[in-house]
């Protein structure tokens, strides 16, 4: 029976009865009782009504939302971002159990880091025959131009993670390593920090092992990587960027271990050492924990058409400069084809046999083994050896493809791998409201410290889908739970949960630094959330003078906003909006994704700047943005002027949330100013842009007055000064010059002359003094000044805003364009 | 039998940038690596603006690698190579004499290291050069069953010279080998990727070789292609009693003292002379000369 059939069991409150016949059961034995390890659970399980269940999902779901955790959110071509989501039921591990596994891994972690450093060294093993060598020279994740170097730090491997699954006798046998990096260990912390909130009583009663001590041990493991005895090494996690599917799990994993989140821009090369180029200048690297694929850590020795990577990178690390966890073509130690040898090697060259199993695993180039495969074709998994490519199940072949698959096999033996197909163990799984039996793999983190291997006491078990292959489950499952070693040793339970929000304690000599790239992107942050604000305010003022009875007054006060809209250019009358009914017009600036000038737009522009600068921002900020683009959802495809007007006030108060966020709880340092001057420039930009764009402003009566006032927040600072109907004169005074109106330029332009005059770098270092005098003159008001200006006048105070923008962007923020040849 | 040749290069390289590149930085495979037909007893290498970090290492495949730094506003990069190198005569063994093709082939092959299937590193696809049946299919006329390797290899060869045109307009260095062998037209860098890649498709060891060509036409003979810039050709492993064998597809000749080696790997990737990835706006200009002079014995 394959794991997919067991999902045609019909559903029964909570799972009992006897396990599946070939597939070992988590919760129950053969004859279908409850194993010992599982008893509080069980019975906790058994006492959920459907309407318990279905809320426990809800608010794991929930939870896992508020952390951010979506793949790669912020794709713009959208698809990709399929959210991951988590089973909130946990795989229980008995510690003594645990503890045997650990020996195995510790074994295995061990066994590779020798097969590394013999394959990127002397080679013996190639000489005393234990390795093919086509399995190195055919294989592009062995790395030839690295092969020599001694890594910095003395070893390859820091970090490994193992894919387990138990097998029908009730044995764990390792599927996979990984050893480019332990992708997971993200996933495996956010998932404990929902499993545990939202099963505090059972977590409580399995005593479940403590996750924060093995990474505190990564913390000081990195630290102790750099060369030379530096005191106060400094470590950071070098990520390919926000695009990247792992990106929220390379993020979450910085802030865990308390390292700041760089991308390759970040970082320089000089004089063979590794810097991040902050505001405030060079800051040495001594350790980089890299999330980027090997080839593409240095354009200048690894052939990539892109050019992405740091120059220099494997020079510095060359030259022990730096060092790199996991060193370059460590992943070359995950290759499927080699597993079948290790066994041999462990056996040579530790004098021992392997403590856990594997997987019965082929390459095909072994040429005594192939015959038997081919003939027996369906019990395996069929994979590229070197190549990435879908592996394909023998047990899904008709005969033709058998029948094709063995010639292909027998034509080109040396470009296969096969593994034998497993029945992974099943586990209570919660969907929905139903309790089912699923298939899960175990992956396993292994860390190796100056002294020996860690292995962390919990995990990720993925959950496999229907019908899915086990290798496929990381890739398109998406489903997970927490993994928990019960342990009654007091050392390990100690604290129930640890606070895995919280940065490290210790204080990273980094942390204060800001890096130009995402000063810059703060920078625009600021300037998107003030300009989506201001749009938003103008579209609401406009379509509350849509409804209700037409007045006179009220309906040259809508034409005068459609006038500033058109103007502005947000409406464009050769657009497809012409002829319809207002309504419509105006839904579509609020919900069109596809035209740039509506909110979604601006809203992924805001969206894709923070998420550059995710660790900065807190996640009480994150929620807001996560729902943000919700908001804009379209309802319904006939928008009413109320319903319209209900999204547009929620979203000026999730905007206005996150500014009260910005002043109130944001570290007043280099990046917060950035963030802040963007948002004055673009308030200023904004006011200016609306008084510019004012019809009819020599008329007696200027219907606009009102909608302006609205729209700038400013109803009733107005009214407080004048009891009168509203003159041009003095909504212009109330918006230019009074520097005491929180919304007016004048007080924009102090801000940013106070912000600037603390801006990091040496007060008469490049452009410095030009941006202090452009300051300056922002908030002179020369009486002649005063007079109202007329369009130009305005047009020409813009300019000014949009150059101090530009001064800022050449004086910090680098646009330098990179050549690779 | 012939004497050692002695020659004195010169490889010039200059860039000179659009816009001013602040930071850069370079790896360079420019002094001819010793062989036993080959000695180098003098290189130098002289780079401006002066680098701020320079350091020398041997890379995965045994070549002179020389990475450097430039740091500060500069408009122009000048890179010049200069290398005294001494060739010895060499004797290419009796064609009939070698193993049949198929024979090295299947040595390549061997589970345990020994020196065919440390060659066997180069039978692979690598960056440049990919591996497909088209290029089998054009390899294999000339390697029909039993052939001995080395008279395979040099009707290859030869073919390769005459059923391709030379022609610097037809391709750029990122031209794609299979249009290559579609165009028939290229360069030397072109004609040696697609000897590697026929070679390869049918299995056996093959690398890259970069380096010089004396172009001085000797009397009576006819100026070779290939002048004023480096040169690229191929070598193929004949089986551990011969070892490895140059050809030069671009001549149609196997090489002997006129070709100066520097540096070889899978493909060009491996040993480009000049690689480099600067900081900065604007486009570049490149100019390289280079100039083999042999020295009066």
């Amino acid at each position: 029976m394959s794991p997919s059939e067991s999902s045609s069991k019909p559903p029964t409150p909570a799972l009992a009865g006897p396990g599946q016949e070939g597939l070992w059961d988590e919760m129950t034995d053969r004859q279908g009782r409850v194993r010992p390890l599982w008893s509080k659970f069980s019975a906790a399980l058994n006492g959920w009504n459907s309407e318990h269940r279905a809320e426990l999902g809800y608010s794991a779901d929930r939870l896992l939302e508020d952390l951010g955790a979506t793949y790669n959110v912020y794709n713009d071509a959208g698809g990709a971002g399929r959210p991951r989501r988590i089973d909130p039921l946990p795989l229980l591990i008995d510690g003594a159990e645990w503890r045997s596994v650990s020996a195995g891994l510790s074994q295995r972690a061990r066994l590779l880091e020798v097969v590394l450093a013999d394959l990127y060294g002397p080679q013996k093993l190639l000489k005393e025959g234990l390795i093919p060598p086509d399995l190195i020279h055919a294989n592009p994740h062995y790395l030839a131009n690295i092969r020599g170097i001694q890594p910095s730090g003395g070893r390859h491997l820091i970090g490994i993670g193992f894919d387990l699954v138990r097998n029908a006798a009730g044995n764990w046998s390792v599927m996979r390593d990984h050893t480019r990096s332990p992708g997971g260990q993200g996933q495996t912390l956010e998932n404990r920090s929902v499993t545990a909130s939202v099963l505090p009583g059972e977590f409580e009663d399995c005593r479940v092992a403590n996750l924060a001590p093995f990474f505190e041990s990564e913390r000081e493991t990195f630290r102790s990587l750099a060369a030379g005895h530096v005191n106060m090494p400094n470590v950071v996690l070098l990520t390919p960027g926000f695009r990247h599917p792992s990106y929220f799990e390379h993020a979450y994993k910085a802030r865990v271990l308390g390292i700041p989140l760089v991308e390759p821009a970040d970082l320089t090369v000089r004089e063979r050492r590794l810097f991040l180029k902050t505001l405030s200048g060079l800051r040495r690297i001594d350790v980089l924990a890299c999330r980027l694929d090997t080839d593409a850590i240095d354009p200048l020795e690894f052939w990539t058409h892109g050019g992405s990577g740091v120059p220099g990178l494997t020079e510095a690390w060359r030259s022990g400069n730096v060092a790199l966890a996991n060193a370059p073509g460590s992943g070359f130690g995950g290759t499927l084809a080699l597993m079948p040898f290790l066994r041999g090697v462990c056996k040579k060259w530790f004098g021992e046999d392997l403590k856990l199993p594997f997987v019965e695993t082929w390459w095909l180039g072994q040429s005594r083994i192939r015959q038997q495969v081919v003939n027996d074709l369906r019990h395996y998994v069929i994979h590229p050896a070197f190549t990435s490519g879908r592996p394909v199940r023998g047990s899904q072949m008709s005969i033709a493809e058998r029948a094709q698959w063995t010639a292909t096999l027998e034509a080109r033996p040396h470009d296969f791998v096969v593994q034998r197909e497993m029945k992974p163990s099943v586990t209570p799984s919660l969907e929905g409201q139903t309790i089912r039996s699923r298939s899960v793999i175990w992956r396993a983190f292994c860390l190796q410290t100056g002294t020996g291997s860690s292995i962390l006491p919990g995990g990720l078990a993925m959950v496999v889908q229907d019908g899915g292959l086990v290798e496929d489950s990381q890739e398109t499952g998406q489903v997970s739970k927490d993994v928990w070693v019960t342990d009654n040793s007091a050392a390990h339970a100690v604290e129930p949960v640890i606070r895995l929000s919280q940065p490290a304690v210790t204080r990273d000599p980094l942390a204060s630094e800001v890096p130009s790239r995402m000063a810059e992107q703060l920078f625009w942050v600021g300037r998107y959330a003030e300009r989506i604000e201001l749009r938003t305010r103008l579209l609401r003022t406009t379509l509350r003078r849509l409804g209700g009875e037409l007045s006179s007054i009220r309906r040259n006060q809508r034409d005068a906003c459609f006038s500033i809209l058109r103007q502005m250019k947000i409406l464009q009358d050769d657009g497809p909006q012409v002829g319809r009914l207002p309504v419509m017009m105006l839904a579509r600036l609020i919900h069109d994704a596809k035209y740039p000038k509506a909110l979604p737009s601006l809203i992924r522009s805001l969206l894709w700047n923070a998420a550059s600068a995710r660790d900065r921002l807190s996640d009480d900020t994150w929620r807001v943005f996560n729902r943000l683009e919700n908001l804009l959802q379209p309802g319904s495809s006939n928008p009413t002027v109320t319903s319209q007007l209900q999204i547009l006030d929620s979203l000026v108060l999730h905007l206005a949330a996150f500014s009260g966020m910005q002043a109130e709880n944001m570290t007043r340092g280099h990046g917060w100013r950035f963030l802040e001057i963007g948002r004055r420039i673009e308030r200023s930009l904004g006011v200016l842009s609306l008084l510019e764009s004012t019809p009819d402003t020599q008329a007696d009566e200027v219907p606009a007055l009102d909608p302006l006032l609205e729209t700038c927040d400013s109803v009733m600072t107005y009214r407080r000064r004048h009891f009168s109907r509203p003159r041009w004169d003095a909504v212009v005074e109330l918006l230019l010059f009074d520097s005491t109106n929180p919304r007016g330029v004048m007080s924009q332009a102090e801000i940013l002359s106070k912000q600037c005059e603390m801006l990091p770098g040496e007060r008469d270092f490049g452009l410095m003094p030009k941006i202090r005098e452009h300051v300056a003159s922002l908030v002179e008001t020369p009486p002649s000044a005063l007079t109202v200006p007329d369009r130009a006048g305005f047009e020409k105070r813009a300019a000014a805003f949009e150059q101090l923008s530009d001064l800022l962007t050449q004086h910090y923020f680098s646009h330098s364009v990179r050549r690779v040849y | 039998m012939p004497a050692a040749v002695q020659y004195q290069i010169v490889h010039r390289t200059r860039y000179l940038y659009e816009g001013a590149v602040t930071v850069s930085h370079h790896l360079a495979h420019l002094a001819p690596r010793p062989l036993p037909t080959q000695r180098c007893p003098w290189h130098e290498l002289q780079i401006t603006p002066q680098p701020v970090g320079r350091s020398v290492h041997s890379d995965a495949f045994g070549n002179v690698t020389t990475y450097f730094e430039i740091e500060g506003r500069h408009t122009e990069l000048d890179v010049i190579s200069r290398s005294f190198v001494e060739v010895m005569p060499s004797e290419l063994p009796d064609p009939a004499a070698t193993p049949a093709w198929e024979t090295v082939r299947d040595a390549c092959q061997a589970p345990m290291l020994t020196p065919s299937s440390a060659a066997g590193e180069f039978r692979f696809a690598s960056p440049m050069v990919p591996v497909a049946r088209e290029f089998a299919e054009y390899a294999l006329p000339d390697f029909p069953p039993g052939r001995p390797i080395l008279a395979a290899l040099e009707a290859f060869m030869k073919r390769i010279f005459r059923e391709f045109r030379f022609d610097t307009r037809a391709t750029d260095v990122a031209t794609p080998v299979h249009d290559v062998l579609r165009n028939r037209a290229g360069v030397c860098q072109d004609f040696a990727h697609l000897m590697l890649a026929c070679i390869r498709s049918i299995g056996l060891p093959a690398r890259y070789i970069s380096g010089y060509l004396e172009t001085l036409p000797p009397p009576g003979k006819p100026k070779l292609t290939g002048a004023d810039a480096s040169h690229a050709w191929i070598s193929l492993f004949c089986g551990d009693k011969h070892g490895w064998i140059d050809a030069d597809p671009t001549n149609g000749i196997f090489p002997a003292q006129r070709h100066i080696t520097v540096a070889w790997g899978r493909d060009f990737s491996d040993v480009s002379p000049l690689r480099g990835v600067t900081l900065g706006a604007g486009g570049q200009r490149l100019s390289v000369g280079v100039d083999v002079m042999q020295m009066e014995g």
